[in-house]
């Protein structure tokens, strides 16, 4: 059954969304731009994790040549599709942000800048002009890289050009490189300049885990609403499998970058570091920073540490769904304690400011990923090595 | 039509073989080894690595008999060569487990042919590297009583808070759980060895080794299970050995050190290092036991393959460092950076970054990734870069403190190069006499995957041979 139809979103999607557009509005002009800017940041760098987790996929596959994947390329790519609303979001992120949000966007911290010599660095980084240039740098590469791999891929359903598949896999290898740059700055200009003083050089690694984990969540549960669509009627359990692997894998991973980030400025103890995990220790922030571990690390974890979990799609999708939550709850850890500095509260906020939110850019996302299921055929039905790919056992 | 093939061709993976191998050839490359005598090569080689080894273990006796003041080792440079070293053969460590548990969780088949010899040499890298930290205690004699933690009268324990106690467990654990892996590995092929047996020694020998192994389904069934646990426990190890040498130096508060990326950062070194160590050594026992068509050139490529990304992400942390060092606008931070680049031992970090970030970079092409030289070439050049990183990371950091006052400059003395030698002898050592007396490809696994032997799932076997 291919249900075209399906494309076109029903209607209390498209309510919902709209009422959280609703309450996005409502939250400018009530609470002011600080803390749309903070929310929109979040979503933001969550869509960015999306767009960067299935890009790596992608890559990855073209890279080593793995052919476990091959069946469900085209639903990573159908999610890098994601990149043209994502531009004019991080147009919007940077341009909110600087008004309203990040410290270093007021003109007394500038003006501290250009003469603090400890600052000095952050007078060049964080001018306008320079970080605007990142921004467009860092989607010219991934958009090179949505041409590359994406649109190439689309285009050889009909062609069945063998040489498409070569030139993405000559592409992979520079781009790799690429990718670990530009992940890098994305996440040093959103996530970690919201406390401009604050550095870890870990921080790149941090933000590619997430983007990773969140990517490879959405992935599947697009895979697994296309298996129960019977959409994709050939790929079995091994394939699924992987999916589940990887999973459980970056979970680990993820906990392993943030351990590591913690545990060096917990045991180092300077002022200039410790800072921002006291943010994150103090008050109400504390059981939150306690649930975040459990929540990230524990019940993915011991979710999918069994093998029959790994193809159990009902649990399958509950993790990526939890490990996607999670996802937001990671960066609003990272970001609100910021916001509470800067608006002068404990910066734990929840209320229908951020539910609208939510609404809107949950929305949003499944909205365009639902229209982007009809780009191309449901699998890369021109890549010469789609049958290998089928073939694949464990 | 023939462009299209040769791309479709260029898409594939290639054969884990060369040519057709029966598995009873695999047998005779692999197993007659430990049959035969060895070539006049293998003696020579043994004469000098033997000897290299006895040297090593002189200079160690002067040291404890004369003090660790022969040492280069000196204020403020307290930690020399003896650190650099057991950071060094730590890294070397690296590649075994990374592919006999990681690739093997990836299901890599190409590992197959090489994972024994690289889990060998894991084994002997971290003996080398247990020497130092012990020595440089000083008085190794007592050295058990301050690493481990035991119930005393004197109601003394070990720091807890010391990361170098971290390594104690760290290190330990990596070397049993290799030891475990690497011997449950060899289990079936002890068996072939005693079943080829002639003599009652050596059948006895080899038959005690082989735990009564008889290939029995039940015995495989076992053994996958026990091997699949194995390589889950010896995963995370991988990772947590090299991190936690990592903290030896992060959680200090010395400029150059006390920096997040570093257990990644050390991780994926120690796997750069490691590769090379492999590729290093491969490229002669491939040749001289005659295993070409085992271990191939597409192996070796694809190690190479391996150095390449590796070396690519240690480059990538180098330029994090530096570019965090500016941003943070942290001096003392920066300054140490500089210094490492423009100081007096500039000549340390270019040649690191010569060997570690540029000379990987000749991967980029496939034919000089096949090209023997070029890859013997480049795992020496990664194998002294990653050296002279662990040398820069110490001495830099060091030699110029906070007070200018305190500041000199570290040399190491014929003693420490003695040292540092006679653990190659070890390792080498080690390295000639597991060729000899064990077999150095894991022949059940290398049959596994020959061609035929692998399930066709009713497609036709087009995607064979």
């Amino acid at each position: 059954m291919t249900d075209r139809n399906a494309a076109a979103a029903p209607p209390l999607l498209l309510g919902l969304t709209g009422l959280g557009l609703l309450g996005m509005i409502a939250t400018f002009f009530v609470d002011g731009g600080m803390r749309f800017a903070a929310n929109w940041i979040m979503w933001y760098m969550a869509g960015v994790a999306v767009l960067l987790g299935a890009l790596f996929l992608i890559t990855i596959e073209h890279l080593v040549g793995a052919r476990w994947s091959i069946p469900l390329r085209r639903v990573a790519e159908r999610v890098t599709s994601l990149i043209g609303p994502l531009f004019l979001a991080g147009v919007v992120a940077a341009a909110i942000g600087m008004g309203f949000f990040y410290e270093w966007g007021t003109p007394e911290f500038m003006e501290m800048a250009a003469t603090d010599h400890h600052l000095h660095a952050k007078y060049i980084w964080f001018h306008p002009a320079f970080f605007y240039g990142r921004l467009v740098f860092c989607f010219l590469i991934w958009g090179l890289a949505y041409r590359k791999f994406t649109k190439a891929s689309v285009g050889q359903d009909e062609s069945k050009d063998v040489a498409v598949s070569l030139k993405a896999r000559r592409f992979s290898a520079p781009f790799i490189i690429l990718f670990a740059i530009t992940t890098s700055i994305a996440a040093f200009d959103f996530l970690m300049s919201v406390e401009p003083r604050w550095y870890s050089t870990i921080f790149g690694v941090y933000f590619f885990a997430v983007a990773v984990l969140t990517g490879l969540s959405v992935i599947t549960l697009v895979t697994i609403r296309l298996i129960r669509m019977g959409r994709l009627p050939q790929v079995r359990d091994d394939h699924v499998y992987s999916l589940g692997g990887l999973l459980f894998a970056f979970t680990v991973f993820w906990t392993y970058i943030s351990f590591s980030q913690f545990m060096l400025y917990w045991y180092g103890n300077l002022p200039f570091e410790i800072f921002w995990y006291i943010d994150r220790l103090e008050g109400g922030w504390k059981p939150l920073t306690y649930a975040l571990s459990i929540a990230r690390f524990a019940v993915p974890f011991f979710a999918l540490l069994s093998r029959e979990a790994k193809t159990d799609l009902g649990r399958l999708s509950w993790v990526a769904k939890w490990i996607i939550a999670t996802t937001i709850l990671d960066l609003y850890w990272v970001i609100f304690p910021s916001f509470g500095r800067m608006s002068g509260g404990s910066g734990l906020v929840f209320n229908w400011q951020e539910v609208s939110f939510a609404l809107f850019f949950i929305g949003a996302a499944m909205i365009w990923l639902r229209r982007s299921q009809s780009m191309g055929a449901d699998m890369p039905v021109g890549d010469p090595r789609l049958k290998r790919g089928l073939e694949f056992h464990l | 039509m023939s462009t299209t093939e040769a791309q479709l061709a260029a898409l594939e993976t290639p054969a884990i073989t060369d040519g057709p191998v029966t598995i009873g050839a695999v047998d005779d490359a692999v197993l007659a080894a430990t049959e035969r005598k060895p070539p006049f090569i293998w003696y020579l080689s043994i004469l000098v690595t033997a000897s290299l080894l006895t040297f090593g273990m002189g200079c160690i006796g002067y040291s404890m008999y004369v003090g660790t003041g022969v040492w280069g080792n000196m204020d403020p440079v307290f930690w020399g060569w003896p650190i650099v070293n057991f950071v060094f053969w730590v890294g070397i460590g690296h590649a075994g487990t990374l592919i006999s548990a990681i690739l093997f969780l990836f299901r890599q088949k190409w590992r197959n042919a090489i994972a024994r010899f690289a889990e060998a040499m894991t084994i002997f890298a971290v003996m080398c590297a247990a020497i130092f930290p012990v020595i440089h205690t000083g008085r190794p004699w007592l050295a058990a009583f301050w690493l481990f933690p035991y119930p005393n009268t004197r109601g003394m324990w070990v720091n807890f808070n010391s990361p170098l106690v971290w390594d104690v467990f760290a290190v330990s654990t990596y070397f049993t759980v290799s030891l475990l892996f690497w011997y449950v590995g060899l289990v079936p092929d002890f068996a072939s060895v005693r079943d080829r047996a002639k003599g009652v020694i050596r059948r006895t020998i080899y038959g005690i080794l082989a735990l009564g192994w008889r290939g029995s389904a039940r015995h495989w069934n076992h053994y996958e299970k026990a091997y699949m646990i194995l390589a889950g426990l010896a995963t995370p190890l991988v990772l947590s050995v090299h991190s936690i040498v990592s903290f030896d130096f992060a959680v200090s508060l010395l400029p150059g050190w006390h920096t997040t990326i570093f257990p990644p950062y050390f991780v994926a070194g120690a796997i750069f290092s490691g590769f090379a160590m492999v590729v290093t050594v491969l490229v002669f026992v491939r040749k001289i036991m005659g295993l070409e068509h085992l271990i191939t050139l597409n192996h070796m490529e694809t190690m190479n393959k391996v150095i390449l990304a590796t070396g690519c992400m240690v480059g990538f942390a180098y330029a994090t460092e530096f570019f965090m060092a500016w941003y943070a606008g942290h001096p003392y931070e920066f300054y140490i950076f500089l210094n490492r680049a423009t100081g007096p031992y500039a000549w340390a970090y270019w040649t690191m970054v010569l060997c570690n970030v540029i000379s990987p970079q000749l991967f980029w092409f496939k034919t000089l990734r096949r090209s023997i030289p070029v890859m013997f070439v480049v795992s020496i050049f990664v194998n002294i870069g990653m050296w002279f990183e662990r040398f820069v990371i110490v001495a830099t950091s060091l030699h110029r403190d906070f007070l200018p006052s305190a500041w000199d400059y570290y040399r190491p003395t014929l003693i420490d190069v003695g040292i540092f030698a006679g653990s190659f002898g070890l390792f080498f050592t080690m390295v000639l006499l597991f060729s000899r007396g064990l077999p150095v490809i894991a022949t059940a696994e290398v049959k596994a995957v020959l061609p035929g032997t692998q399930p066709h799932h009713g497609h036709g076997g087009d995607h064979h041979e």
